[in-house]
């Protein structure tokens, strides 16, 4: 009785949706486009780079015989640095097959061919073969993008299959579900036609066997079949959906799988064909739990560039084809969800929509969708096109499974389309596209926001970019055929075109400003080949945060009284960095350090360590493969800590210089060394005897032993009675061991200028030992300067810096001068186009006097490093030079501009 | 005598920049040849005694480490072409060199990477 009145239930809101549909856009909430700050990029010289760990990610159900063909498709999701990946083939009995490596240089793709890389293994590839891939990689984080298509082109039939890592991350949305003992996943699948079968694919990736069970049911989720498998370690099984062969067409249900095992480990595909007519798609599994089952949610999906009516010309289907849209919805959770259809189409260049009459689905009920009627209600019974299906669904998160597409009325061409959640975000990256071997790849770009957006569409293909500008007034829709950008041959802002042959790579959409800038956009795309017959979908992922840290802070070191401007930096998944002193700040010590809880300002309190943490909402990287979870990126907290320890500080010494052979008493002058500080020399066989000690001072007497040779040393401070009972010590202070001839000392900046060409203007000054300047007559005074290439001369400076320079640059003066000046010059003109470049040089200062050690050089002064460096800088947009030297810096804009 | 050396120096050099001037962009509008010569008449200006802001008149400072005592130069629209001076300081004590220095003596021009540090 209760499933009687459940269908009825459902039939009834069905036919009542279909009565009334009414354009009703004024009575929506506006949905404004994001308008949030940009957190700005870090240079790549101050980019962390993380050592790489062993990284690995699984999926990729194939399956070939003598007409199928199967393929990886990998995409470095790296923007600045190439990476190795090695790929191993299971086979459906668990024996696997590793791959030659395959290097993917920064945003670059590449297609292994299964079919040819099993025959080099010695394995026939026209036996009936299938299996899962893994590709393995050493990184800090999860980088790539990879799909597997296995395609029957004389049947017309084509298989899209996803990765994950092998171990679901700590984000809420991936918790499993656990019903009966047993990891659980719900699908859906429906019947367009009567001689439509499917089946699901299990891949068991653990070196344990598994055991596995699919049940079927039918739309109000009573159970129609079910089929147990043992799954050998590494093994695939393929469970045929028999029960569907009975079912009429229009049918639909709900599968529900359940395993063995850790949750992680069982890779789940399924699929609906028909070998006659050619009709093949993929069915979607909802992999996770609801992260709030309880709780009411409002989410939106996005089911972009639905074809309805005779086909574009432009896009050389057979004449009379004629598409007809399909939309599948399955409720996966125990409560009920409101669903409420809205469609939106371009009509003369205005975006055009019409919101219909909600419907509520029951707890795992599940419906096919009759577009058609709901077009006719819209008005749009006579259009033909591409509209999109927005459905707002109200209830637990993540409750609906979906899928959708379009499908010609012989049921040979499937555009099947990925429902995306709709939601903000950063940039958006299309794993693949293809305009080889009569391929094509349609891209839809839909506005959901109520105010115009711009973004930067940028096409990446081996060799080289290529961006296109778009804007898309509110709601409204763009789509185009990738050939079209490629065969307009219309240079990009910056002069690009795509050379005519190339033909695959990958794109990304994101805000005119930054990859990082937040956007509001649904997009979709598929690669379709008329001739083939086929319509495949790539994995479109997002940017996203995957690693943070807070830094030292501006001043160093962080000392009692010192207020310093502290960040949070976070590593982007394409290997970028930002950073911000926004959200949330915290201290664990307040006693030690304190930090503005908004603006991330802190002040030393008391010598001792404190964690300074702070937190923001942003966009968190999933690495699983979007067909996983609809939406991307995971919007959560975006959280870091960095541990900042308050030092003392030696602001000054009675003299920084002791004699061979000789007791020197020196006085440390500064702060917070409490009342036991004691001193640090790099040289340790230099004796220390201690005078008066307090925490502004300490008093010591160095014993320089006669043996000692002449050089620079360290000298630190350490405070032994901090409140919480660590030994913070202080930065080093230089110290020089002198012989006892006349010698140059106190080598030090007297103060530095920024040129406005970007120069670093110096001035250095010295004494002598002596006292007295002219002492040093038999004393020379220089500097020697190393490029990267050394010991190779002249070092031409990296495009687009244009500059040559001696290496090593060697410059000297007779230290009877008091001081000298040292200009870090910039380049002596820019190549363009402009791209990110640096390099480093080191300074190393130096002595010499002819009545000591023979004339031989001696150092002067610890080495320094002088970066110089070409970037985008992503707040402006303009293309800047950068130089850093002990501590200085200097910044211009790039000519041109 | 020291005048006539430093022409010749100067006119073996001649051949060599005629096709190394036209890399720099501030000679585009200019042969090797006439930035040469117009390098060696401001050369022929600076003589021991004068003060060292005639020499800045001509010639720009090189990058690096410069002291009071000794400059390098270079010619401002061929940075290539260098020419060190030495000074009798104004005030022997001072971190800065001052424009009153006066010329001790002068090197040849030569041709040497500018030096950028």
């Amino acid at each position: 009785m209760q499933k009687l009145s459940r269908t009825l239930s459902l039939v009834l809101l069905h036919a009542a949706m279909l009565l009334f549909a009414f354009n009703c856009s004024a009575q929506r909430p506006k949905v404004l486009a994001p308008h949030q700050p940009i957190h700005p990029q870090d240079p790549p010289s101050k980019v962390r780079h993380r050592p790489g760990t062993p990284h690995s990610m699984i999926g990729g159900f194939w399956m070939i015989d003598a007409n199928s063909k199967a393929s990886i498709y990998l995409k470095n999701g790296l923007e600045t640095s190439a990476i190795t990946v090695s790929p191993a083939l299971f086979l459906s009995n668990g024996t696997r097959y590793d791959l030659a490596a395959v290097t993917l240089e920064p945003s670059a793709t590449s297609v292994i061919s299964i079919n040819d890389a099993l025959a080099k293994q010695g394995v026939a590839p026209w036996g009936i073969l299938s299996g899962y891939v893994e590709v393995a990689y050493s990184w800090a984080w999860d980088p790539l993008c990879v799909t597997v298509t296995s395609v029957d082109a004389v049947h017309s039939v084509i298989f899209t299959s996803g990765f994950q890592p092998p171990v679901a991350s700590n984000l809420p949305i991936h918790k499993m579900k656990f019903i009966e003992g047993l990891n659980t996943v719900e699908g859906v699948w429906w019947k367009p036609d009567a001689n439509v079968t499917g089946f699901v694919a299990l891949s068991n990736t653990s070196n344990e066997p598994a055991n596995a069970k699919v049940k079927i049911s039918n739309e109000t989720n009573v159970q129609i079949g079910e089929k147990s498998v043992q799954l050998s370690p590494h093994g695939t099984k393929i469970v045929q959906l028999d029960e569907l062969e009975s079912l009429p067409a229009g049918a639909t249900g709900g599968l529900k799988v359940q395993y063995t095992g850790s949750a992680s480990t069982m890779l789940i595909n399924g699929a609906l064909e028909d070998v006659n007519s050619g009709f093949s798609a993929n069915l979607p599994f909802h992999f996770f739990a609801s992260p709030d089952p309880t709780k009411q949610a409002q989410e939106t999906y996005a089911e972009l560039g639905l074809m309805t009516g005779p086909a574009d010309p432009m896009m050389s289907f057979p004449a009379g084809t004629t598409f007809t849209p399909f939309s599948i919805l399955r409720n996966v959770e125990a409560l009920p969800v409101s669903v409420t259809p809205n469609l939106y189409w371009m009509e003369g260049g205005v975006a055009r929509s019409a919101q219909l009459p909600p419907f509520t689905l029951a707890p795992f009920s599940s419906l096919a969708l009759d577009v058609p009627p709901l077009l006719a209600r819209a008005g749009l019974s006579s259009f033909y096109g591409n509209v999109n299906l927005i459905l707002d669904a109200d209830g637990p998160p993540r409750s609906l499974l979906l899928a959708s597409g379009s499908v010609d009325a012989k049921k040979t061409y499937v555009f099947q389309v990925f429902p995306r959640g709709v939601q903000e975000s950063a940039a958006k990256s299309i794993s693949y596209w293809s305009t080889g071997n009569g391929d094509d790849t349609m891209v839809t770009i839909w506005n959901p926001a109520d105010e115009a957006q711009d973004f930067r569409f940028t096409l990446n293909f081996t060799g080289g970019h290529y961006t296109l500008p778009l804007h898309l007034e509110p709601r409204a829709t763009q789509t185009f055929n990738i050939s079209e950008i490629v065969q307009s041959q219309i240079p990009d802002a910056e002069g690009n075109t795509i050379p005519l042959g190339v033909h695959e790579g990958s794109a990304k959409i994101s805000g005119m400003q930054a990859d990082n800038e937040q956007i509001l956009v649904a997009l979709d795309a598929g690669t379709y080949n008329v001739r083939k017959a086929t319509c495949s979908y790539y994995c479109i992922d997002c940017d996203g945060v995957v690693d943070t840290y807070i830094d030292a802070g501006s001043i160093i070191p962080f000392s009692v009284g010192v207020q310093s401007q502290f960040n949070l930096h976070s590593d982007w998944h394409s290997g970028s960095s930002y950073y911000t002193n926004t959200g949330t700040w915290g201290s664990t010590h307040t006693n030690i350090a304190t930090v503005g809880s908004s603006n991330g300002m802190g002040t030393g309190m008391s010598p001792g360590s404190s964690i300074f943490s702070d937190y923001f909402s942003g966009d968190i990287y999933n690495s699983n493969y979007c067909g996983i979870d609809p939406y991307c990126p995971y919007l959560g907290s975006v959280s870091g800590e960095g541990t900042q320890t308050v030092v003392p500080v030696i602001t000054s010494l009675s003299q920084n210089w002791a004699t061979i052979g000789a007791n020197t008493p020196i006085t440390i002058n500064g702060t917070g060394f409490g009342t036991a500080g004691t001193v640090t020399l790099s040289d340790s066989t230099i004796g220390i005897t201690y005078g008066t000690r307090n925490d502004t001072s300490i008093a010591v007497t160095f014993a320089v032993p006669s043996t000692d040779s002449a050089g620079i040393l360290s000298l630190t401070a350490t405070n032994n009675t901090a409140a919480d009972g660590t030994h913070p010590t202080s930065n080093p202070v230089n110290f020089q061991v002198i012989p006892a001839t006349p010698t140059p000392v106190n080598f030090k900046i007297y103060s530095e200028a920024n040129l406005n060409t970007g120069a670093l203007f110096f001035t250095y000054t010295w004494s002598s030992s002596t006292g007295k300047q002219s002492d040093l007559s038999a004393c020379t005074l220089g500097e020697s300067v190393y490029y990267p290439n050394y010991p190779s001369t002249p070092y031409n400076w990296p495009a687009p810096m244009v500059a040559s320079t001696v290496d090593p640059t060697v410059l000297s003066g007779s230290a009877t001068n008091t001081g000298s000046t040292d200009t870090n010059y910039p380049p002596d003109s820019y190549s363009t186009p402009y791209s990110t470049v640096y390099f480093n040089a080191t300074q190393r200062f130096w002595w010499q006097c002819s009545n000591y050690n023979g004339g031989a050089i001696q150092t002067l002064y610890p080495t320094q490093t002088i970066l110089r460096e070409v970037f985008k800088d992503s707040t402006d947009g303009f293309w800047k030079y950068y130089i850093s030297k002990s501590g200085y810096t200097n910044i211009v804009k790039l000519p041109n501009q | 005598m020291a005048v006539s050396i430093r022409i010749s120096a100067v006119v073996v050099l001649l051949a060599v920049l005629s096709t190394a001037a036209h890399k720099s962009d501030q000679a585009n509008s200019e042969t090797g040849c006439q930035l040469v010569e117009q390098a060696l008449q401001n050369y022929q200006q600076l003589k021991v005694g004068l003060p060292r802001s005639d020499v800045t008149r001509y010639f720009v400072l090189d990058g690096g480490m410069q002291f009071p005592s000794s400059a390098r130069y270079v010619d401002p629209r061929y940075k290539n072409l260098h020419v060190d001076v030495e000074f009798e300081l104004a005030k022997p004590d001072s971190i800065s060199p001052s424009p009153d220095d006066k010329i001790k003596g002068i090197s040849k021009l030569y041709v040497e990477y500018p030096a950028k540090d």
